[in-house]
């Protein structure tokens, strides 16, 4: 068993011209598997909950928001922007002058 | 270093990302394949391959704003206006290589990453020679998250232009009214398909919608070289083209000093830098999934240097005819665009061509033209979301899916409720805040890739393969 299990884990497999060691790929593929355990698994779901739920909550706000108020909306979005284009295009300059 | 040289972040960081990677193809580490066993040849031929990197890459945007934008450029800051081909040649650097090289990056590190090395086929993954292990809690947590909103708002965006963009259309062939509720309904509709497609799987609805547009899109675009000015558009395909080529250093690295330039720089090349990094995350995941089997040097010069040949002669057809139209008439696409920018392309066909029935054909080639592309980068782009948020799982239930492709629809309504001008530069607005925290990823990235090729070349987990030579029978 010990003999079949350490003769997998440094065996290799080829792609293109070079060859892949497998023991560390099965160990990340571990790594990879208990992450996905961590997945919330309930009602036809599989949802890394952090990721879904903040994204879905920050989608929804943006939502509700534009429509509930559409001008703060459009001036948030476009000072924003002016920020991002000003400081990040002047800024850096001043920064390497 | 002068302050004239790199003063601007996404200049740096979108070129940065080009020269290394064409420096990546040239080394050894270019013969890697992206897969594992069994991917020693790649899933999809290159039809496919070739239809869904531009689907779900930037086609929608391509008949957008084709047209417009150089006969916006028609006014260029003096650095850039050197010939009668600046405004084309300009064009193609926004379209060109730079963006295709920021997709090629993510798609290697992902595929890297993921098929090779058996990590998570999500964006955290691309951070493992970093944060290590970290990449499994919470910080993998938070830029998976920075990743979906990045892919949601950046297409939703592209739904947004794509609607408007429809809504001229219908208006043009069937008279149907300009109008932001309309505009939404046909985002309801168009999503409902976008689902359909999501649902039934990259080999199924995406492929086989990808490929057919690719060929609607062929037929549109060649009816309008042929029947438009054909010797005007290939002339000036082939001197912008060249044009491109040996000022690409100059228009690539150029920053806007005074206000007036700076207005313009962030209005177009700004925007569109921002708009491609906030769309890696999505089309790079995406093309990671179809390139398995391909080599690194493959997919960059594949995904680089053909696209950009083609996409830079469709946008000629496309902006070359429009400058033709607005020389020959008297600035009449100038007037049309100012007017509205998304009625540009069935303005351009109603004038271009003088027979009824070939203009009510080729306007609704076009249209489907368009809904197709906002169905393929919305089905896409839903399979990239719930990629994501299912820690990186390929297969993954699909009421997820349909509800993402839901949000992404209802970003789009939403901006669009805001309604004319001001829901276009929202959507703008949109496209350059989540494009920020994704430059700033890109340089991780490409330290993290560049990192991981020689840590495993130094432990000896990339062997070269050396070939056998058979004994000889004495």
């Amino acid at each position: 068993m010990f003999i079949n299990k350490h003769k997998d884990s440094n065996s290799t497999h080829e792609l293109g011209s070079y060859l892949f060691k497998e023991s560390d790929i099965i160990e990340r593929t571990k790594e990879t598997i208990r992450l996905h355990k961590r997945n919330f698994v309930k009602y036809g779901l599989d949802l890394n909950i952090f990721v879904s739920v903040v994204s879905a909550i920050f989608v929804l706000s943006f939502i509700l928001i534009t429509v509930i108020f559409p001008d703060f909306t459009a001036n948030m979005f476009n000072q924003a922007k002016t920020w991002v284009t000003t400081n990040l295009t002047l800024g850096l300059s001043s920064l390497l002058t | 270093m002068g302050n004239d040289q790199f003063n601007t972040w996404f200049i740096i960081v979108i070129n940065l990302t080009f020269v290394s990677l064409i420096i990546l193809a040239l080394t050894k580490y270019g013969k890697i394949r992206i897969g594992y066993k069994g991917d020693s040849k790649p899933k999809f031929k290159r039809f496919a391959w070739y239809a869904m990197l531009f689907s779900a890459g930037i086609g929608i945007g391509i008949f957008f704003y084709g047209i417009a934008e150089p006969i916006y450029h028609l006014n260029l800051p003096s650095a850039l206006e050197n010939s009668d081909y600046s405004p084309l040649s300009v064009m193609f650097l926004h379209w060109g290589f730079h963006p295709w090289a920021i997709y090629a990056l993510v798609a290697i590190g992902i595929g890297y990453f993921s098929f090779n090395k058996g990590l998570p086929v999500t964006i955290r993954s691309l951070f493992y020679p970093l944060i290590k292990d970290k990449i499994y809690g919470i910080w993998g947590d938070v830029i998976d998250t920075i990743a979906v909103l990045s892919v949601l708002f950046g297409l939703s965006t592209s739904l947004g232009l794509g609607a408007r963009q429809i809504n001229a259309g219908f208006n043009s062939v069937f008279n149907i009214p300009i109008s932001t509720s309309i505009q939404i309904i046909l985002i309801i509709i168009i999503t409902f398909f976008a689902t359909l497609s999501v649902v039934s799987g990259i080999s199924k609805g995406i492929r086989i919608l990808s490929e057919t547009n690719i060929k609607l899109s062929a037929i549109l675009l060649l009816t309008i070289l042929i029947l438009g000015p054909t010797m005007i558009i290939l002339k000036d395909y082939l001197f912008s083209f060249f044009y491109y080529i040996i000022n690409f250093f100059k228009l690539s690295s150029y920053v806007a000093e005074d206000q007036a330039n700076i207005v313009w720089q962030s209005g177009w090349t700004i925007f569109y830098w921002a708009w491609w990094f906030s769309w890696s995350p999505f089309v790079g995941l995406f093309i990671a999934r179809i390139s398995r089997g391909r080599t690194i040097r493959e997919i960059i010069l594949g995904v680089t240097i053909i696209p950009t040949i083609i996409i830079t002669f469709v946008m000629t057809i496309l902006g070359s005819s429009g400058l033709y139209l607005n020389d020959k008439f008297d600035n009449i696409m100038t007037n049309a665009i100012d007017n509205d920018i998304s009625t540009s392309l069935f303005v351009m066909i109603n004038n271009l061509i003088s027979n009824d029935i070939v203009i009510v054909i080729l306007s609704i080639v076009a249209l489907i033209s368009i809904i197709l592309f906002f169905v393929t980068s919305s089905d896409s782009g839903s399979l990239v979301v719930d990629n994501l948020t299912s820690g990186g799982k390929l297969h993954s239930p699909k009421s997820q899916r349909v509800f993402w492709a839901c949000m992404e629809g209802f970003i789009a309504a939403a901006a669009l409720l805001l309604g004319g001008t001001q829901a276009l530069n929202t959507l703008q607005s949109i496209i350059i805040i989540t494009g920020l925290p994704f430059s700033i990823m890109i340089i991780s990235i490409l330290i993290s890739l560049i990192k991981q090729f020689i840590e495993d070349e130094k432990k000896g987990l990339i062997l070269k393969k050396t070939k056998i030579k058979p004994k000889k029978e004495m």
